[in-house]
């Protein structure tokens, strides 16, 4: 068994059970307690039952608020966050207050902001590992394929970083006519300037 | 006395358990060889068989009946007093010797060499006439229970009708439904077992099929046991007992629907009060029992019905739906009991992820949930305790609104409307509309992603010919069957006329876009309206004129009806909307942009609403002569603008908007019907001249539900929630404009017509506006409303320059208005954006981009005097100078970017000692900054910047 090092998985805009049911079966069978470390979520669950079953995945579970919380849980959950995992700085933010809505130049501001390496937004609902001035921008899309009406035909994905000290491979799933695709994307931190 | 009987008949009886021991140990002996030593003894001894298995059979048996005598006399021993405390007692006494009877028939089944055949023909008869004989319930039960435990599954399967006829002959107290149980139990593992192995060799074949028809006993022997017992028999023994028969029925006949229905059947004529439906025999019972009256239920019994009615659920899922009966016993439930197996069902097909197809799957479907619909809604009080298992309905209903599915877009648009018409007739129920609109908003949207494909398909080149001709002959008709289809349902007419008047108008709107063939009269026409103040002489044009200024005045037309004709005619009609103010004003639609034209015309009135809202607060009298200042800026370059631009376009939208009221009057009016009908044969020939030129045709939308039809339904939808959610309301309106949005720019891309599906967009926007400004109080929320008012607002490119700074003016005022001081500068900042759109043919203002941001600034500067926590928003405001530079706004230079870093030092240094939130905002602000000394050296605008770095 290889060491993949610290897994950090990152999900987000579920909207159960306001815009889909479930996380398609495909998905749910990889997403298995005690493997990941973290779990970095955009925001945009659904439901309290969705949260928990995140927290059951893995000991280490930060969510932000997203545009559509339901009531109860917009207060328990902050604007961004940031998380530290090897050396990475990983900020968290919805990204429905990055505008205009998934502008890189405007999310690198907010990576600046919170000062951070790679920067994890979500929102649009289409996946996106992204390098921008040397830094990463990664948006999961909507693990559940959530109607959005800012995109047609959602494609189901998230990623899954594998954190190794300086280095982080970065696995994008995506469920594509019901069939797993994955690709991969390796990247380390770069040498302060 | 007493006692001493008891304890002679215990020795007595005994001495003959002694004596079947040692009998039973003999022939054990000899049934270890049975094939040689039994044999030869049973040929031997021809007559008299001694130590064979028929005489070691015949002995027990002889003796078991002997005993059993014996034990049901005990408790009526003479001498004994006929209370009922004797009558306990004794009966206590028999239970504990009951083993004794019990074990001579241990003895029977342990016999080797006793065949299937033996038994069935005479052990079980004997058994069972001394069972049937002796009357005694005690026994009787205890007895039969015997026979099913000891006996081999074998040989029930062969005797099963012998078993099974006996029952309708036991008293009454013997519970004959632990008798069925036990035995359908040993029947059912059986089977199961059978099937595991799966090796059975013919013999065995026979076997199972022999168990196959056993339903038919069971079935047969609980008719006969009700039928017999007439009406002593209670509810609940009756729904038990169909319950054990449906559980055996599911476990080892799936599949077979017709076997549940009769189970069900049964249930549901005996609670009616008729008794199983039994043909001849019939009548007999119930005249004699009190058959017309529907058999009452107790607790116990509603209990036992659920469960019965759970039972087919878990196996079953949305199949129960075929049942015939299913419905028809739910209806004898209570609304709690009904709620748990809606809840039940859901949870079921939820598991089974299946889709909903058909309507009439649901509309059964609904008949089960709609207690779940309806209870929620009505006991608003009782709901608060049971708040869980209310969200779980929700959930559940949510849930099952995203498995509602079908491929004709038509079927499935009825199906959400079906639901919609359901959640709404809940009464009061708002508390669960909110939850539950949220997903059939956007099940509907989803739905609209693939009408709009449909609608506005990619062009095809070539097409065949007949295709098309018999497409637009159809049209018509199609439309007649929709109203006939759909008569029945009263809520829908309303509703249905509407949707027809504006097919009807977007019909003819579309035409005259494709066909720009308008008739030369109605050109007439339009000319002379146009001409206001002229006297009118053509009598058709009075009638359109009379009709719009009903359409107007009169606060009875329809609001869908009256705000579509209005959409379509308020920009030609600019001076009578102002004229009209009171009217206008009141009314839902284009309000804002009716506001931002009075703030032109009168500024007195706008200006009067500031103060008035500014009075409130008047502790920081500087902020609100600079909001004043700023906001009448705002307002009157937008407006100037906008009269430019209305002044240009006049020409060409009063004719739409003539033409929409012409055929206004051709829905009342016959006689102009004929104009329309021309029009649309001229469109006809204008097809086939398409075809004959070889030009790419797309293919001709054939829907009944098209994307304005979908549009009309959501907001009806909305406007449900309008007051008991109007956040969620807020969010949903914004939704909707973007997806009509989405609409138009497809439309766009394959040059097709949209309609004026942008127009649906601007409404949608200002009602969300209305909510707003309405609804929405606290500061929290307002500020989250204005950032997806921006964050849409910017994702929509569908709007003309009017109506886009219309929207975004209004938009930058509730910014500026917003109570808090930081509240403002970050959303007045964010407004920002919107005045310097990206990509292309965005919208693009950069001076008043600037100005946002030279005004967030003047706020920036208030609150960092307060609280110089508030460094933060300066930092923010620099991002954004630096983001709108780095994206070429002309009006934003280098000197400004300097001008700031050297601000933002000094703010830090005059600040002097850090807290951490200060620290983090000097720690982001470094970033920019080294983030800008870096792109000097790879962008020659960045070189002139003056970089400061804090230390």
């Amino acid at each position: 068994m290889a060491n993949f090092g610290e897994l950090v998985l990152v999900i987000g805009d579920q909207h159960i059970p306001n815009r889909a049911n479930f996380i398609p079966e495909k998905f749910r069978r990889m997403l298995v307690p005690n493997k990941m470390q973290h779990i970095i979520c955009t925001g945009n669950v659904g439901s309290k039952e969705q949260y928990n079953e995140l927290r059951q995945l893995a000991p280490n579970v930060h969510v932000v608020a997203g545009d559509c919380e339901c009531a109860e849980d917009s207060s328990q959950f902050a604007d961004s966050k940031v998380v530290q995992v090897g050396e990475f700085r990983i900020g968290l933010i919805h990204g429905h207050q990055v505008l205009p809505y998934g502008d890189h130049v405007a999310l690198a501001s907010i990576r600046r902001k919170l000062n951070v390496d790679i920067l994890v937004s979500g929102h649009t609902h289409r996946n996106e590992v992204v390098e921008h001035e040397g830094f990463y921008h990664i948006n999961p899309g909507s693990i559940t394929g959530a109607y959005s009406p800012l995109q047609e035909n959602v494609i189901p994905s998230f990623i899954l970083l594998a954190v190794q000290g300086a280095n982080v491979v970065c696995y994008v799933y995506e469920l594509v006519d019901g069939e797993l695709e994955v690709s991969k994307t390796e990247f380390s931190k770069q040498m302060s300037m | 006395y007493p006692n001493n009987a008891n304890s002679t008949l215990q020795n007595l009886m005994g001495d003959l358990t002694v004596n079947v021991n040692s009998d039973i140990f003999s022939t054990d002996t000899t049934g270890a060889n049975p094939t040689t030593t039994a044999t030869a003894a049973a040929t031997s001894i021809a007559q008299v068989p001694i130590g064979s298995v028929q005489d070691s059979y015949q002995f027990v048996l002889t003796n078991f009946i002997e005993m059993n005598k014996l034990w049901v006399r005990l408790q009526h021993l003479p001498g004994d007093a006929k209370t009922k405390e004797t009558k306990i007692r004794r009966e206590r006494e028999r239970n504990e010797l009951r083993m004794m009877v019990g074990t001579n028939l241990v003895r029977l089944s342990e016999l080797e060499g006793v065949t299937s055949t033996r038994y069935g023909t005479i052990i079980l008869p004997r058994i069972i006439d001394q069972i049937v004989a002796c009357r005694d319930p005690l026994a009787q039960a205890y007895l039969m229970d015997c026979i099913i435990q000891v006996f081999p599954d074998e040989f029930h399967i062969q005797t099963l009708e012998i078993i099974l006829s006996v029952c309708p002959k036991l008293r009454d107290k013997v519970n004959i439904r632990t008798i069925l149980q036990s035995m359908m139990d040993r029947l059912a593992n059986y089977y199961a077992d059978e099937l595991l192995l799966n090796d059975e060799e013919d013999t065995e074949g026979v076997k199972t099929s022999v168990i196959l028809d056993s339903f038919e006993m069971f079935d047969e022997c609980i008719r006969s046991v009700i039928e017999a017992r007439g009406a002593k028999v209670t509810a609940k023994e009756v729904i038990r007992l169909e319950a054990s028969l449906l559980g055996f029925s599911l476990k080892c006949y799936p599949g077979r629907l017709d076997y549940i229905n009769r189970c069900l059947g049964v249930c549901a004529s005996s609670l009616k009060g008729h008794g199983p439906s039994h043909g001849s025999t019939q009548p007999a019972t119930s005249a004699s029992g009190a058959a017309a009256v529907p058999i009452q239920m107790d607790e116990i019994a509603i209990k036992e019905l659920e469960t019965l009615l759970s039972l087919p659920l878990e196996t079953m899922g949305l199949n129960v739906l075929d049942l015939d009966q299913y419905s028809e016993l739910l209806a004898f439930l209570p609304l709690r009991n009904r709620k748990m197996i809606g809840v039940q069902l859901l949870k079921v097909l939820d598991t089974s992820g299946e889709k909903m197809t058909e309507l009439s799957e649901l509309e059964q479907l609904f008949v089960i949930i709609s207690p779940l619909i309806r209870e929620t809604s009505s006991s608003t009080s009782e709901s608060k305790d049971q708040s869980p298992q209310m969200f779980e309905q929700k959930e559940l209903i949510s849930k099952l609104i995203h498995l509602l599915y079908n491929d004709d877009t038509d079927v499935h648009f009825e199906l959400l409307n079906f639901v919609k018409k359901h959640l709404l007739s809940g009464g009061e129920g708002y508390q669960i509309s909110s939850h539950t609109i949220s997903p059939l908003f956007y099940s509907t949207m989803k739905l609209l992603t693939r009408v709009q494909e449909l609608e506005f398909p990619a062009p095809i080149v070539q097409q065949p010919e007949e295709e098309e001709e018999e497409v637009v002959v159809e049209d018509e008709p199609i439309v007649e069957q929709e109203e006939t289809v759909q008569e029945g349902a009263i809520v829908e007419e309303e509703e249905k006329i509407e949707e027809e008047q504006l097919d009807d108008i977007m019909q003819s709107n579309e035409q005259v876009d494709a066909g720009q063939d308008v008739d030369a009269e109605e050109d007439k026409d339009d000319m002379k309206e146009s001409e206001d103040n002229e006297p009118v002489e053509d009598v058709d044009a009075e009638e359109v004129k009379d009709e719009m200024k009903e359409s107007e005045d009169n606060e009875s037309v329809e609001d869908v009806d009256a705000e579509e004709v209005k959409d379509e005619m308020k920009e030609s009609e600019d001076n009578e909307v102002v004229e009209d103010n009171e009217q206008v004003s009141s009314e839902v639609d284009g309000a804002v942009l009716e506001e931002s034209v009075e703030g032109d015309d009168d500024n007195n009135q706008d200006t009067e609403k500031i103060e008035t809202s500014e009075d409130s607060k008047e502790s920081d009298n500087e902020g609100i002569e600079d909001q004043e200042t700023f906001e009448m800026k705002m307002t009157s370059a937008s407006n100037e603008e906008i009269k430019a631009d209305v002044i240009a376009s006049k020409p060409a939208e009063e004719e739409e908007a003539a033409v929409v009221s012409n055929v206004n009057v051709a829905d009342n009016d016959t006689s102009v019907n004929v104009n329309e009908q021309e029009t649309k044969v001229d469109l006809f020939e204008q097809f086939n001249k398409g075809m004959f030129d070889d030009e790419p045709i797309t293919p001709i939308f054939e829907k009944q539900t098209n994307c304005r039809k979908i549009f009309l339904f959501v907001q009806k939808l909305l406007s449900m929630i309008e007051v008991a959610d109007p956040d969620l309301c807020f969010t949903l309106r914004l939704h909707s404009a973007i997806a009509a949005n989405r609409c138009v720019v497809i439309a766009q891309e394959r040059s097709s017509t949209s309609g004026d599906l942008s127009t649906v967009a601007y409404e949608f926007i200002t009602e969300a506006f209305l909510i707003y400004e309405r609804e929405i109080t606290d500061a929290l929320a307002q500020r989250n409303a204005i950032t997806k008012m921006i964050g849409i607002l910017l994702s929509c490119s569908c709007f003309d320059k009017n109506d886009y700074e219309a929207l975004i003016t209004k938009t930058t005022q509730y910014a500026a208005r917003l109570l808090k001081k930081t509240d403002q500068c970050s959303m007045v900042l964010m407004c920002s954006h919107l005045f310097f759109k990206l990509g292309e043919n965005g919208y693009q203002n950069p001076q008043r981009a600037l100005e946002c941001l030279q005004r967030a600034l003047k706020i920036a500067d208030m609150c960092a005097t307060s609280n110089p926590s508030n460094l933060q928003l300066f930092v923010d405001i620099f991002d954004l100078y630096v983001y709108f530079f780095e994206n070429s706004n002309p009006v934003i230079t280098d000197k400004f970017l300097s001008g700031l870093i050297a601000l933002v030092n000094e703010h830090i240094t005059t600040i002097g000692s850090l807290n951490s939130v200060i620290q983090g905002t000097k720690e982001s602000f470094t970033q920019t900054v080294r983030y800008i000394e870096r792109k000097k050296t790879v962008d020659g605008r960045f070189t002139n910047i003056v970089c400061i770095v804090p230390n």
